[in-house]
C-alpha cells in the first residue's frame, strides 16, 4: 500500500501529535497481534495435548471426556455435503441472474441485492430459529443432517451470490465482446465465455462460503440434533464438530482437553478448505492461461 | 514600460549533472548537463515515453515513492545537491512544487486544501495562512470563483479550476521552484487558456518548468526550451537540444528537433 | 432454447434467494404470534424481569437481554474499532512490508476463527483471569473482549481496504506539498477511507449484536440489568440457544419474538450502512 512513514522530528509543529499518533497505531498493532497469537498459541498447544490418530477415528467416551470424535466427523462432513449441494447450484444461477440479466439500476435488482443484504446480516441464531421451525417442523424432518445442512444453505447463501457475481462481473468486458461477435447465444456466451473465465471466482467463493458454514454454530444447536451417534442416513440426528466443541466446553466438566483438541481439527479443516479453495482457482487459471 | 524579466540575464538555479532514472534496472532518462535558469519558463518537448515526466519527478525526488526506480547523478539547487534524508526531502519540496497532469486535489475543502498543508509547515496564524490562501487563489484567477464557497469540497470544482486550486496550493507555500507535468492535458482548450493565463503570471517570480505535448503551448509560455528523445539505438543522452525557445523553434541545430518540430506542426 | 431455460433458472434461483428473507422473517413472526397475542408488545418490554412459564403467567422482559446485548455489543465495538483501526492503519501506512504481510496473514487466520473456538479459549482462559480481578468471571467484561476480539478483523480488514482505495493521485498531492506523515494521513488518506472504515465498523458491530457462542459460553448468562462490567449478563441470542431446547408454549414464543426483535436491529444497521456506502460512492 502506501510507503509512507509517520514519523517526525523534534522540531516540527505537529510532531507530539504525530508521535502520539504513531505510538498508538504500534500499540494497536501490538494488542491486536499478541491476542491473536495468544489465542491461536493456547489452541495449538492444548490441541496438540490429546490430538493422534486414534482421537479422530475413535468414537467418544465418557460423554465425550474420552475417546475420539469421528461420528463428529461424519455427521460434519454429511452437513456439508447437503449445504454446498444446494448453496452451489442456487447461488451461482442466482448470482447470473444478478450480474447478466437483472438490468442495471432496475428496481427488481436492487430489492434483491437489498434483501440478500439484509439475509447475510440476519443472526445465525435466527437461521436456527427459522431452520428449526421450517425444515425440522413444518417440513417434518426432525432435527436431522439434512435439516441441519439445508439450514446452513439458507445461511450462506447470500455470501455465496455475493462472491460468485463478484466474479462473473469482474470478467473483462472483451471476453463477452468476443462471444458477442461471433453471435452466441445468451447460453453459449456464458458457456464458453463467461462462466470458465469466472470459474476460479466461483470456485472460491464456494470454498469461502463452505468455510462460514464449517464455523457454524448457533445455527445447528436444535436443527442438525445433539446425539453423539454416527449418523446412518441423511435423515438421522448428527452432532457437528462445532456443537461438539460447544457442549464439551459448556456442559461436560473436564471436557477440555478433548474440547480444543477438536477445536484444532476444526480450525485445520477450515485453513485446508480456504487453501484447498485458492490453490483450485489458481490451478484452473493456470490451466487457461496454458490453453 | 515593460519590467525586464528576470530570465534577460540568465542565472543557473537548477543544475542538470550526469543525472539517470531507471527503472528495475532499466534507464528511462539520462541527462548530461542541463541548466534550468532562475525566474525563467522551461519547457521540456519530446516524444511520449522519451522519460520527460522522470526527469521532472527527479527534480523535486517524487522518483523516490515510485517502487523499483534509482535515481543517479546529480541535481544541484542553488549548488546544494537536492535529496537527502525525509526532513531534508520535506523541505526541499516546499521550496520545489509540483502540478500533475490529472488535477489532484486533496479531498477536504477548498480553503483546507491550500491552509492545511501551510499549518503542516508551520506557517504563522490562522489569520496569515488565510491571507496567504486568498493571496495565492488571486494569483491563480481562482478567488472570485470560490470566494464564496470556501468550504465547499475542491473536489466539487471543476477541472480547470481544480488544476488552478492545485496550483494555488502549491504556491501558497511559496516555492522558488514550479514543476508542472503536463498540467493542461486533461483540460479542454478553454480550461487550459485560464491555466495558461495563470502560468504566465509565475514569470519572473518562479523559476518553471513545465512538461508539455502540446508545442503551441511552449512556444507560447516557454523563455527556454529541451527537447528529449527515447535512449536507445545509439542514443545515450535524453536531451536532443536545449536554447531558448525562439532559437530552438526557428533554427533547430539537430536533425531529430527539426524533425519533432516540423511532424508535430505539419 | 435454453436460453429461455437459463433465464427462468437463473430468475428463479434469485427470487427464491431473496424470497428466503421473506420465508424468515415470516416463519419467526408466526413463531412468536402466540407471544405477542397473549403477553403482548407491552409487557414483553416492561414486565421487568425474565422468568418465563409456559403460558403467560411468567415475566417476559426481553428488556434486561435487550439491555444485555447491546451492552456486550458496545463494549466490543469501544475495544475492537480504535484497535482494529488504527493496527490497520499502522500495517498499511506505517510498518515495515514484512511486519505488514505477518500482520495480514495473521489478521486473516484470525477472521476465519469459529466463534465457538474463540468462546471456548474466553471460557478457560479470559474467564478466570477476569475472575482473578472480581469475580466471577464470565462477565460483561470478559464477553465484550472475547466479541471484540472476534470483529477486530472485520474493522481492520474493511480498514485497510478502505486506505488501499485511496488513488496514487492523492498520495502524490501530499507528497508533492511536502506533507508530514500525519497530514498525509488526515488529508489525503483519511477523508476518502473514512467512509469504508464506518461500513467497517457497522458490519462488526451487526456481527456482535448477531453472536451466540461467544456470548453464550463467555457472558455468565444471567438475566438481568447490568450494574458493573463485571457483572454476568444475558443476551438475547443467548436467550435463544440457551432456553430454546426446553421451552414450550408461550416461552417458546417469546424466544421466537426475540428473534424477531434481532432481525430488527440487524436490519437497522444493514440499511444504515447501504446509505453510508453510497454516500461515500456518490
Amino acid at each position: 500500500m502506501h510507503d509512507l512513514a509517520l514519523t517526525a522530528k523534534a522540531r516540527d509543529p505537529a510532531s507530539l501529535a504525530a508521535v502520539l499518533f504513531v505510538a498508538a497505531c504500534w500499540g494497536a498493532l501490538a494488542v491486536v497481534s499478541g491476542a491473536g497469537l495468544w489465542v491461536l498459541g493456547d489452541l495449538l498447544l492444548r490441541g496438540m495435548a490429546s490430538l493422534t490418530p486414534a482421537f479422530l477415528l475413535g468414537s467418544p467416551a465418557d460423554g465425550g471426556r474420552a475417546g475420539g470424535i469421528w461420528p463428529m466427523i461424519v455427521s460434519t462432513a454429511m452437513a456439508m455435503a447437503v449445504c454446498v449441494a444446494i448453496v452451489a447450484p442456487v447461488g451461482l444461477l442466482a448470482s447470473i441472474w444478478l450480474s447478466e440479466f437483472s438490468t442495471r439500476g432496475g428496481r427488481t435488482g436492487a430489492a434483491v441485492r437489498v434483501s440478500l443484504d439484509v439475509l447475510a446480516g440476519v443472526p445465525s441464531i435466527v437461521f436456527g430459529l427459522f431452520g428449526y421451525a421450517f425444515f425440522c417442523v413444518a417440513l417434518g424432518l426432525g432435527p436431522s443432517v439434512l435439516a441441519g445442512g439445508l439450514t446452513l444453505a439458507c445461511m450462506v447463501l447470500p455470501l455465496m451470490i455475493r462472491l460468485s457475481e463478484q466474479s462473473l462481473r469482474a470478467v473483462p468486458v472483451s471476453v463477452r465482446q468476443a462471444a458477442e461477435g461471433l453471435a452466441l447465444s445468451r447460453w453459449a456466451t456464458l458457456r464458453r465465455a463467461v462462466l470458465p473465465a469466472a470459474m476460479p471466482g466461483v470456485i472460491s467463493g464456494t470454498m469461502l462460503s463452505l468455510a462460514r458454514a464449517l464455523s457454524e454454530t448457533a445455527a445447528l444447536l436444535f436443527t442438525a440434533g445433539y446425539v453423539m451417534r454416527t449418523p446412518g442416513s441423511l435423515d438421522d440426528p448428527g452432532r457437528v464438530l462445532s456443537v461438539h466443541i460447544y457442549d464439551l466446553a459448556m456442559n461436560v466438566p473436564g471436557g477440555d482437553t478433548n474440547a480444543y483438541a477438536s477445536a484444532l481439527v476444526l480450525v485445520v479443516a477450515l485453513l485446508l478448505v480456504a487453501a484447498g479453495g485458492a490453490a483450485l482457482a489458481a490451478r484452473r487459471a493456470e490451466f487457461r492461461r496454458g490453453l | 514600460m515593460q519590467r525586464i524579466p528576470a530570465c534577460c540575464v540568465p542565472e543557473t538555479h537548477i543544475e542538470i549533472d550526469g543525472l539517470e532514472v531507471s527503472y528495475a534496472g532499466v534507464p528511462a532518462v539520462r541527462v548530461g548537463s542541463m541548466p534550468i535558469y532562475r525566474g525563467c519558463v522551461t519547457a521540456i518537448v519530446g516524444p511520449s515515453g522519451c522519460g520527460k515526466s522522470s526527469f521532472l519527478a527527479s527534480i523535486n525526488r517524487m522518483t523516490e515513492s515510485v517502487p523499483g526506480c534509482r535515481v543517479s547523478g546529480s541535481v544541484r539547487i542553488d549548488g546544494v545537491e537536492s535529496g537527502g534524508d525525509r526532513r531534508r526531502l520535506r523541505s526541499l519540496r516546499r521550496r520545489v512544487g509540483m502540478i500533475f497532469q490529472r488535477p489532484n486535489p486533496l479531498p477536504v475543502s477548498i480553503a483546507a486544501n491550500i491552509e492545511a498543508p501551510l499549518k503542516d509547515h508551520g506557517v504563522g496564524q490562522k489569520a496569515e495562512r488565510r491571507r496567504r490562501a486568498e493571496q495565492a487563489l488571486r494569483t491563480v484567477g481562482l478567488w472570485e470563483e470560490v470566494a464564496d464557497r470556501l468550504h465547499k469540497p475542491a473536489l466539487s470544482l471543476s477541472g480547470g479550476q481544480q488544476q488552478r486550486l492545485c496550483l494555488a496550493r502549491c504556491l501558497a507555500l511559496e516555492p522558488e521552484v514550479v514543476l508542472l507535468d503536463e498540467p493542461c492535458s486533461s483540460l479542454d482548450p478553454m480550461a487550459t487558456d485560464v491555466v495558461e493565463q495563470a502560468l504566465a503570471r509565475l514569470r519572473g517570480r518562479y523559476t518553471t518548468v513545465i512538461v508539455t505535448h502540446n508545442l503551441a503551448q511552449a512556444r507560447r509560455i516557454a523563455d527556454f526550451t529541451g527537447v528529449f528523445w527515447q535512449l536507445g539505438r545509439g542514443r545515450e543522452d535524453s536531451l536532443v537540444e536545449f536554447g531558448s525557445t525562439r532559437r530552438v523553434f526557428e533554427t533547430p541545430a539537430e536533425e531529430l528537433t527539426s524533425m519533432y518540430i516540423g511532424g508535430a506542426q505539419g | 432454447m435454453n436460453d429461455i431455460a437459463l433465464a427462468a433458472g437463473a430468475r428463479a434461483a434469485a427470487f427464491c434467494a431473496a424470497s428466503l428473507l421473506l420465508l424468515i422473517t415470516g416463519f419467526v413472526f408466526v413463531g412468536s404470534l402466540p407471544a405477542l397475542q397473549n403477553i403482548g408488545t407491552f409487557r414483553m418490554a416492561t414486565d421487568g424481569a425474565w422468568l418465563p412459564t409456559h403460558d403467560a403467567s411468567g415475566s417476559f422482559s426481553l428488556a434486561p437481554a435487550l439491555v444485555g446485548s447491546l451492552a456486550v455489543t458496545a463494549g466490543a465495538v469501544l475495544i475492537a474499532a480504535p484497535l482494529g483501526v488504527l493496527a490497520a492503519v499502522c500495517a498499511g501506512c506505517v510498518a515495515p512490508r514484512g511486519i505488514r504481510r505477518a500482520f495480514t496473514l495473521l489478521i486473516g487466520v484470525m477472521a476465519g476463527l469459529p466463534s465457538v473456538v474463540l468462546g471456548l479459549w474466553g471460557l478457560t482462559v479470559l474467564a478466570p483471569i477476569v475472575a482473578s480481578v472480581h469475580p466471577p468471571g464470565p462477565s460483561l467484561l470478559a464477553a465484550s473482549i472475547v466479541l471484540a476480539l472476534m470483529i477486530v478483523p472485520t474493522v481492520a480488514i474493511a480498514t485497510g481496504a478502505a486506505l488501499g482505495a485511496a488513488p496514487d493521485s492523492t498520495l502524490n498531492a501530499a507528497r508533492a506539498c511536502g506533507l508530514s506523515g500525519l497530514a498525509t494521513f488526515r488529508l489525503a488518506l483519511w477523508p476518502i477511507a473514512k467512509a469504508g472504515v464506518i461500513v467497517g465498523l457497522l458490519l462488526g458491530t451487526m456481527r456482535a449484536v448477531g453472536e451466540t457462542m461467544v456470548v453464550v459460553m463467555v457472558s455468565g448468562n444471567v438475566p438481568g440489568f447490568p450494574t458493573s462490567v463485571f457483572d454476568p449478563v444475558r443476551t438475547l441470542t443467548a436467550n435463544i440457544a440457551l432456553e430454546m431446547g426446553y421451552a414450550m408454549g408461550d416461552h417458546r414464543s417469546a424466544l421466537f419474538a426475540s428473534g424477531l426483535v434481532l432481525t430488527g436491529v440487524v436490519l437497522v444497521l444493514v440499511l444504515l450502512s447501504r446509505r453510508i456506502g453510497w454516500a461515500a460512492h456518490a
